[in-house]
């Protein structure tokens, strides 16, 4: 199941974070992709937000402390593998117990993964046009990634 | 009293040996040491499995360099956090056995706390109080620093970090990535005025900062173009997001020093090296009848030096760490 959302402003991409946070209540793994400036820490502010996590919290860009977490309804793991240089690393993150707790997880440039290592629920990217709208596409995998964007898509 | 100091909270392996919380006698950095080599010269991007590697070369380098021996060590200072665990696991661990084997007092420091202390080994250091920006890749901190153990934290960035945005825009200009010294460079060959980038000061009142805004407007900005890029488009580009960032953040660091009556600033961690940001919160300053103190160049980056100087204080004060003493990831709010 793929669901397209178009937003024409920060605020709207941070709502649109916001609904999808708002739905989760279990565990949830999320791969999101997009280009520098996109709106990804934007869209995980929303999630973040959906989740509870309290205002208190600033939900920062994770490029160099590569993993932050935040408490919440579920608690908020929000990684970005985009300065690893090799896959070995990852244990250095305790990667392994993260991506296999009961939190709402969000990994930016999965890509390092390669696909046999980890079955996101869901896969989001977010692009931009000329005009520098966002489409934020979701893509489901799995029963719990499929509830959640049925629910979302209402 | 002698301090070894030790770093390894994320990037860089470093000792450091310092005498009386001021006089560097030694400050080795990893990626200056030969355990690289054997990598081609090609440093890995994150370096966490090389702490192991590194420390006890590094550690080796810095006694060797400082002329002294093991002897000679008074107290012993790590970085117990903020940063990776797995990384800080390795240079406090080593603290810990180094000083428990020695018989030493030992102490973890605070690594933002340390970046403060290293504008304490520069030419000039401030008298308190004074408020200090530390800006690095990881962090954009203004503290209020009113006795050599209070550091009150006045604002922070909500999103991106300044350094963060330096690398990023570098990588969106095709600089590279990290390539935040890069821009300044051709900042230097451009018009700051050609491209009017947003400045976001947020609430102006406040002390809290925002660079996603400025860092998404390049990525429009370049999106939108509809030629080809020259170099001298590339320099304009990096001049105008260099000039949206020193505005915001000698501003702020101006304003916050002027709300709590201070005559004093000073700049700290790796976005303390860009020489434009010095001479622009230097100019500002003046302004204001205020003085700037700055870390010596090689200390704003991560460096032990600025551990032993702050574990200094700390062994001083009394306030030793313990055996079942462990590392933390994350500021404590």
């Amino acid at each position: 199941m793929i669901l397209e959302l178009y937003c024409t402003s920060h605020n709207r991409t941070q709502a649109a974070g916001e609904k999808l946070g708002s739905l989760i209540s279990s565990r949830m793994t999320m791969a999101l992709h997009g280009d520098l400036g996109a709106g990804k820490t934007t869209f995980v502010q929303g999630i973040a937000k959906g989740l509870g996590v309290p205002d208190t919290y600033y939900v920062t860009s994770p490029t160099y402390t590569l993993i932050n977490e935040y408490p919440g309804r579920v608690p908020l793991y929000h990684m970005d593998l985009y300065r690893l240089g090799d896959i070995d690393e990852l244990e250095y993150l305790g990667f392994d117990e993260i991506i296999s707790s009961p939190g709402a997880i969000v990994v930016e440039w999965p890509e390092i993964l390669g696909s046999h290592f980890v079955k996101f629920d869901l896969d989001i990217t977010i692009k931009t046009d000329k005009a520098f709208n966002r489409k934020i596409i979701i893509k489901a995998s799995g029963l719990d990634g499929t509830n959640l964007l049925r629910e979302l898509s209402v | 009293m002698i301090i070894l100091g030790i770093e390894s909270s994320c990037d860089e392996t470093a000792a450091a040996v310092v005498e009386d919380g001021c006089k560097i006698l030694s400050s080795i950095v990893s990626t200056q040491v030969e355990v690289h080599h054997k990598y081609g010269g090609v440093v890995p991007e994150l370096a966490s499995r090389m702490h192991m590697e590194a420390i006890l070369p590094v550690v080796t380098q810095a006694l060797e360099t400082a002329g002294i021996t093991m002897d000679d060590i008074d107290g012993v200072a790590a970085t117990r956090g903020p940063g990776l665990v797995g990384a800080l696991l390795v240079g406090f661990s080593f603290a810990k056995a180094f000083a428990w084997a020695r018989g030493l007092p030992w102490t973890g420091v605070n690594h933002l706390e340390g970046h403060i202390y290293s504008v304490f080994l520069g030419k000039t250091p401030p008298s308190l109080p004074f408020v200090i920006l530390l800006a690095s890749g990881g962090h954009t901190n203004l503290y209020h620093v009113t006795s050599p153990n209070d550091f009150e934290l006045m604002g922070q960035t909500r999103d991106d970090a300044a350094g963060e945005a330096f690398d990023k825009v570098a990588k969106m200009l095709g600089l590279g990535y990290p390539g935040g010294a890069v821009i300044e460079k051709l900042a230097a060959k451009g018009d700051p005025g050609k491209i009017r980038f947003p400045r976001s000061y947020l609430d102006k009142e406040g002390f809290d900062f925002s660079f996603s805004g400025l860092k998404s407007a390049v990525a429009r900005h370049l999106q939108q173009r509809k030629e080809p890029l020259t170099p001298e488009d590339v320099a304009d580009i990096a001049a105008s997001f260099q000039e949206a960032v020193l505005d915001v953040l000698s501003f702020k660091l101006i304003n916050a020093a002027r709300v709590k009556g201070c005559r004093t600033v000073a700049l700290a961690g790796g976005v303390s090296a860009n020489t434009a940001l010095g001479r622009r919160v230097a100019k500002d300053a003046a302004a204001r009848k205020m003085t700037l103190a700055l870390p010596p160049l090689s200390l704003c980056g991560d460096n032990a030096a600025m551990i032993a100087a702050r574990g200094h204080r700390l062994i001083q004060d009394g306030t030793l760490c313990q055996l079942d003493h462990d590392v933390f990831s994350r500021t404590r709010v």
